[in-house]
């Protein structure tokens, strides 16, 4: 089992009014020996947003330091595939809905944050 | 090469390699390309910006469905033996002339002819290599509605385990997730190229005797668009900065409608019902279907081009596109994730459309050999330009095949007469230092706000609505980006090397800006509308003064566009 600390280092929000969620992202850089721990982020979430959209919303507004796949964003190229509220699941057709906990997926090595080899 | 030359290089980089033959691009012509020089008995380097059959646009060709390739019907029948295949029989009145002769047609007549006449006559034979490689073909249809059956379909997920396989049984050195930034040239020569393992950030050289690049499309100009993040133009662009010609660059291809919102739909395009109900609707809240004519196809011409007026005159919505009232009853044949999103949808909510790019005519000038103008350096696949001149119905995958095919064998020849090759260090290290200036910025453009500029700017001014107002506009902003946001582009967020998305954003946006700025000269010099380039002020094809090719060459730092004669 991997070591994961539990501690929120980060919290980073942006905007108002809209519905928000919590999102959940373990994150490290092995060899940089940055541990896995959790960073939290708060996203104005709208009908309709994959778990891509997320991602890519964290990057682009709060964080462009973290680490996803995203190509094809139609579900063919699996590249995107993580592990959202404990399931395996491509992360661009995956709608989401509430808090959600991303993970790298499971049993491979760690690239840096969400991205893992030989996926 | 000499110990000292290599140790040289070493201390500029983090890893060389050596090689005959370097194919860059992992969808289909690469694979093609990588195949064929290897069975030449070279050594082959493969290097893709993501996964083999997982990259570029291979995998979407003719849809999620299944991909397309095309041959003569007549050849179909009696090369490729597929008479009982159905739904479809081939036909016998068919030839390869008369396939050229609608290839031409539909290309407007500026189609580059040998490129064409290498299409129809080398097809059936490249086809059936692939069959005999356990490509396994599933239907003979009329695709594209062609006047003969010559559609020869396959399975989209088996054409990627099938590239995947005839990668591993053959002896390529596959770098995957490795993203080559430039090529490497000595006195007019191809002698390799640089770019980064994505994964750890390092940066690696390959030197080699001859150079296939095969990296499609630059979609990512453009928000509404079939292609995946890693189709950037760098393919045109290093070409073009290594002296090479691109060609045709403003013909982009824009048929399909687009879902731009809500954000998961964002790369589907979709076939809409097209019933009385259907409604689409500006942000003033106009009915933009209105008289539209009663049969599909012109129904379908006609209401996407209302959607890019509408866009180009500022009258999309919120998201910059129009809105589809009750999607739920509208939206025909949509990708998975569109069911699952369509369930909970509200009668009451909006989508939002706009015309999207799919496909690009122009690229890399290369003659029948697959040849460009610099010496050893070959292009294959939607990265050239001139096959299907002003639009293209026949199919992508064939041009994959054929020009792979053709780019592979003529590098491995051309590379069988070359001892060794040359290196500049000097260049080595000049391009490894472009390399990492967003890296080493500690302020100024983040990629994502050039981003979004540029798509803002392209639906627009670049689309399927293009006048002289909008196209100077548009080529001054292209020219103000490339000279004042791309040398201040820098990665805000973590200076790890390690998948760094920003830092690949920062370099690709220099390539999509390039491909850019050659499309607007090339679009407001050509002042006719013709296939896919629709001037609305110059609304008629003018065969007297523009039955000719726009080409495009670098002349210090600047870009330089002349018309030419088709090659006939």
């Amino acid at each position: 089992m991997r070591k994961r600390s539990l501690k929120v280092i980060n919290v980073i929000s942006k905007g108002s009014e809209q519905e928000r969620i919590k999102v959940r992202v373990l994150r490290s850089d092995p060899s940089n020996a940055v541990k896995p721990h959790f960073d939290e982020y708060e996203v104005p979430i709208v009908r309709g947003m994959s778990v891509t959209n997320v991602l890519s919303y964290i990057y682009e507004n709060l964080d462009s330091s973290l680490a996803y796949y995203g190509n094809c964003h139609r579900g063919v190229c699996g590249r995107c595939v993580i592990t959202i509220n404990g399931k395996r699941s491509k992360a661009c057709t995956k709608l989401s809905s509430g808090d959600l906990t991303l993970e790298p997926i499971a049993k491979r090595k760690v690239i840096r944050d969400l991205i893992v080899e030989g996926i | 090469m000499s110990r000292d030359l290599k140790n040289g290089i070493k201390g500029l980089v983090d890893e060389v390699i050596e090689t005959d033959i370097l194919v860059i691009g992992g969808g289909l012509a690469g694979c093609v390309a990588a195949v064929e020089a290897a069975s030449h008995t070279m050594k082959v380097t493969l290097a893709v910006e993501g996964k083999v059959g997982k990259s570029g646009n291979t995998p979407f060709a003719g849809g999620v469905g299944g991909g397309d390739f095309m041959a003569d019907s007549a050849s179909i029948s009696t090369i490729l033996g597929l008479d009982d295949l159905g739904p479809e029989k081939p036909d016998m009145r068919d030839s390869p002339d008369l396939f050229k002769q609608d290839i031409l047609d539909t290309g407007r007549y500026i189609n580059n002819q040998r490129l064409v006449q290498a299409y129809v006559s080398e097809a059936p034979r490249f086809i059936k290599r692939l069959m005999k490689g356990g490509l396994k073909i599933k239907a003979i249809t009329s695709a594209h509605g062609s006047r003969y059956p010559r559609g020869v379909i396959v399975l989209a997920r088996h054409l990627a385990t099938f590239l995947i396989k005839n990668i591993n049984q053959n002896p390529i050195n596959l770098l995957e997730d490795s993203k080559i930034i430039d090529l490497l040239t000595k006195d007019d020569r191809c002698v390799g190229a640089i770019g980064i393992r994505i994964n750890t950030g390092d940066v690696f050289v390959v030197i080699a005797k001859a150079v296939v690049i095969a990296t499609g499309g630059w979609h990512a100009a453009y928000h509404a668009t079939s292609g995946s993040d890693e189709l950037t133009g760098d393919g045109q662009a290093m070409a073009y900065r290594a002296g090479a010609e691109l060609v045709d660059m403003e013909m982009v291809r824009f048929v399909t409608i687009h879902l731009i919102w809500p954000p998961i739909a964002w790369r589907d395009h979709f076939v809409l019902a097209w019933t009385n109900d259907l409604s689409l609707i500006d942000k003033d809240g106009l009915d933009i279907i209105g008289d539209a004519p009663t049969d599909v196809e012109s129904r379908r011409v006609y209401v996407t081009r209302k959607i890019a007026d509408k866009v180009a005159d500022s009258k999309g919505g919120e998201h910059g596109g129009i809105y589809l009232k009750n999607p739920k009853e509208s939206v025909r044949d949509a990708f998975i994730k569109m069911k699952t999103l369509m369930k909970d949808w509200p009668a009451t909510d909006n989508f939002e459309v706009n015309v999207g790019c799919s496909y690009f005519s122009g690229g890399i000038k290369v003659n029948e050999r697959m040849e460009t103008k610099i010496l050893g350096l070959y292009a294959a696949g939607e990265v050239t330009g001139g096959m299907f001149g002003a639009r293209r119905v026949a199919s992508a995958l064939t041009e994959a095949t054929v020009e792979g095919s053709l780019a592979g064998l003529n590098a491995a020849e051309y590379a069988q007469r070359i001892e060794s090759v040359e290196k500049d260090i000097k260049q080595i290290a000049e391009l490894r230092n472009r390399l990492f200036s967003p890296l080493e910025n500690t302020n100024g453009v983040k990629p994502i706000d050039l981003k979004r500029k540029v798509w803002d700017l392209t639906s627009k001014t670049l689309g399927l609505h293009r006048r002289e107002d909008h196209l100077r506009g548009a080529l001054k902003e292209i020219m103000k980006y490339r000279k004042e946001d791309i040398p201040r582009l820098w990665v805000s967020g973590t200076k790890s090397r390690k998948v760094n998305r920003e830092w690949i954003e920062c370099l690709s946006l220099e390539n999509t800006l390039l491909c850019l700025e050659a499309s607007a000269i090339s679009a407001l010099m050509r002042t006719e509308s013709r296939g896919f380039h629709r001037r609305v002020d110059y609304p008629h094809q003018d065969d007297d003064n523009w039955m000719k090719n726009i080409v495009i060459r670098r002349q210090g730092d600047q870009m330089k566009a002349h018309a030419t004669p088709v090659i006939k």
